[in-house]
C-alpha cells in the first residue's frame, strides 16, 4: 500500500458545506498539501462538485472561490486528475454490477473512484457509508470518518 | 504543520487535536471571531512520526487559504445530494436501455 488517496467528491463537499466531518476533510487536504499523502481522482470529481453547486447556488463568488481553490490544488499537483483508463472502467463496471435488488447496487460514479483506487493500490476515502457497506469485499475503501486511522496506517 | 481553528471546532475535536500535536508535532492556533486566543504546541519533540520539512511558499499559501475558505450553506446533507445525483444517472441509463 502506498500513500495514494482517492477522495470522493463528498469529501470536498463535507469541507465546503461545513458538515460534521469538515475538520477531517480539511485534515486530509492539509496532509496532501504537506506531501504526506498524494490525492488522485477521476476527472468527474470536479464535474460532480460543480453539479452540486449548480443545484445549491446562493453566492456565485463564494462558489468561485472554492472552485478556484480546487484548481490550484490541481495546478500544484496536490490533486492529480486522471481520465479513467480502460482497466479502471472495466473494474468500475465489475463493482457497479455487484449487489442485489434488496441491498441495492453501487453507483457507477462511486465505482469509478473506487476502481481508480484498486488499480493504483490506493484507498478510496468516501463519506458515503452505504457504498462502503455494499463494496467492502473489494477492499481499498474507507469511510471519511475513519481517515485518521487510514493516515496513521499509510504514513 | 501549523494551522488555525475556531473555538467551536477545538472543543469538538479536542482529542483528535491533542493526537495531532503529540504524534505529528502540529502547532494549532485557536481563535475566536478571528482573534487568536491560545496555541496548542507539542510538550516535547521526540514523539513525532517524522521531521517536517518547511513547505514552499505556494503550498503554505494553500494551507493558510484552506482554513479561511468560506463555508457554504445547504439545508440538505451534500453527501445525500450527491448520492441522489448519482442514482438519477443510473435510473436515466436504465430507462434509456429499456
Amino acid at each position: 500500500m502506498n500513500n495514494l488517496i482517492v477522495p470522493d467528491a463528498n469529501v470536498f463537499l463535507e469541507m465546503i458545506y461545513g458538515r460534521s466531518l469538515q475538520e477531517t476533510a480539511r485534515q486530509l487536504i492539509s496532509h496532501a498539501i504537506a506531501s504526506e499523502i498524494q490525492l488522485i481522482a477521476p476527472s468527474l470529481l470536479l464535474d460532480e462538485i460543480t453539479e452540486v453547486f449548480c443545484g445549491n447556488l446562493d453566492d456565485l463568488q463564494e462558489v468561485q472561490n472554492h472552485l478556484s481553490y480546487l484548481e490550484q490544488l490541481v495546478n500544484e499537483k496536490i490533486l492529480l486528475i486522471v481520465v479513467p483508463s480502460l482497466a479502471i472502467r472495466i473494474k468500475a463496471l465489475e463493482i457497479a454490477r455487484t449487489g442485489n435488488p434488496k441491498s441495492g447496487y453501487p453507483e457507477l460514479s462511486n465505482s469509478l473512484y473506487h476502481a481508480l483506487a484498486i488499480v493504483n493500490d490506493a484507498i478510496f476515502v468516501t463519506n458515503d457509508s452505504k457504498h462502503v457497506a455494499k463494496v467492502n469485499k473489494f477492499g481499498h475503501v474507507e469511510k471519511l470518518a475513519d481517515y485518521q486511522k487510514v493516515f496513521e496506517r499509510i504514513v | 504543520m501549523q494551522r488555525t481553528i475556531d473555538v467551536t471546532t477545538a472543543r469538538r475535536q479536542f482529542g483528535t487535536l491533542l493526537d495531532e500535536v503529540f504524534y505529528k508535532g502540529d502547532v494549532i492556533t485557536i481563535e475566536r471571531k478571528g482573534k487568536p486566543l491560545a496555541r496548542l504546541v507539542p510538550a516535547t519533540t521526540e514523539n513525532h512520526y517524522q521531521t517536517k520539512t518547511p513547505l514552499d511558499s505556494e503550498r503554505q499559501r494553500l494551507l493558510d487559504q484552506l482554513n479561511s475558505l468560506p463555508t457554504l450553506s445547504m439545508n440538505e446533507d451534500p453527501t445525500e445530494v450527491l448520492r441522489h445525483i448519482r442514482s438519477q444517472k443510473r435510473i436515466r441509463a436504465m430507462k434509456d436501455h429499456e
